[in-house]
């Protein structure tokens, strides 16, 4: 009888905690619906909500710019980049794309030796992920920079109808937030496994962890190249 | 447990896979994103831009099943959990394509009723 009252009652409930407090204690109580640890099966969790809000934002943009009044700008005028004096089409978001790609290989090649137990190899790749993190929000926030010198804003859009403004900044910006998210989690884990935080508690499941989130800011990205950009 | 737990039995329960997959599905990524690039860069004629779209959007669908197959480690999880997650991304799938299909009606209509 205690036991099935212990069973029935949730972290919450158990530790009387109500509220935000209340809403962690149950989400990382260690109930089991998945074979899977506590802290990846809520990071899946996390995930798939957010992919419902870029799908929303997907969604809204191509409603937007289907229906549009006027003609969409071409993008790959606006964000070319002139080199050695010819202008080259949506060079610095080739740039960018391939950045972020190669950040996530390095976060891969990081869980794998992280869970061999190579700190350091693993230390070195989670801060070379970071840091391309890094570059490719340097290089977001100089495309930024140039679109409002330009005239660009969410309300307006001198290069044709004012749509491409918001969802430029809509798509960019919100892809942009969780790229400075992840890089600090990153830098986060960085220090943890620099001080051997994870070897203590025995399991480096934490940097696998960071590795879905910033895989998935990867994917993000790779639905914004095609359809923000390319198309 | 600890003690127990051989090089062996950490791979199985974690995520530890040949080096060469990830090097494998890097290249890919690379391979895929150049290929977009460069059909977004072909001049295409205006009325065979669907194929520019569609190879485009084929391309994207491509990167993302290789990122969350191998990168994210799907291919090696329990299938309950790969179906809880990849069913609900499906829906979204749809939803984009009922707002795309819906927004082209809204302008066909707009177009039939103030011309232009």
């Amino acid at each position: 009888m205690m036991e099935s009252t212990q069973i029935d009652r949730t972290a919450a409930e158990s530790m009387q905690l109500t509220g935000w407090r209340g809403a962690i204690a149950d989400l990382s109580s260690d109930g089991r619906m998945f074979k899977v640890s506590w802290g990846k099966a809520m990071m899946w969790f996390f995930i798939v909500s957010d992919a419902f809000v870029f799908g929303a934002f997907i969604a809204a943009y191509a409603a937007a710019r289907i229906a549009a009044p006027g003609a969409w700008p071409d993008t790959g005028e606006i964000f070319a980049l002139q080199l050695f004096g010819a202008d080259i089409p949506l060079l610095l978001i080739a740039i960018m794309t391939f950045i972020l790609i190669s950040s996530s290989g390095t976060m891969a090649l990081a869980v794998n030796y992280a869970y061999q137990g190579n700190k350091d190899k693993a230390y070195k790749l989670i801060l070379a992920t970071a840091l391309l993190g890094a570059t490719f929000l340097g290089m977001q926030v100089f495309e930024w920079i140039e679109l409002i010198g330009y005239g660009v804003r969410p309300w307006e859009n001198p290069f044709g109808i004012p749509q491409f403004g918001s969802a430029f900044f809509m798509l960019t910006g919100f892809h942009g937030l969780h790229v400075t998210g992840g890089v600090l989690y990153l830098l986060w884990v960085t220090r943890k496994v620099k001080t051997g935080g994870y070897e203590r508690e025995g399991n480096y499941e934490g940097v696998e962890i960071v590795g879905l989130y910033w895989h998935f800011v990867d994917l993000v990205w790779v639905f914004i190249f095609a359809f923000f950009y390319l198309i | 447990m600890a003690h127990t737990t051989t090089a062996d039995t950490v791979a199985q329960e974690h995520q530890v896979h040949p080096l060469g997959v990830y090097f494998k599905v890097w290249g890919w990524l690379f391979v895929l994103s150049i290929a977009s690039y460069v059909v977004d860069i072909i001049a295409f004629d205006p009325s065979l831009n669907w194929i520019k779209w569609t190879l485009i959007t084929l391309f994207a669908l491509l990167k993302s099943t290789l990122i969350v197959t191998y990168f994210m480690h799907l291919k090696w999880e329990r299938s309950s959990l790969v179906y809880a997650i990849i069913s609900p991304v499906v829906f979204i799938l749809l939803m984009v394509a009922f707002f795309a299909a819906e927004s082209g009606h809204i302008a066909d209509v707009r177009r039939a009723i103030l011309g232009g």
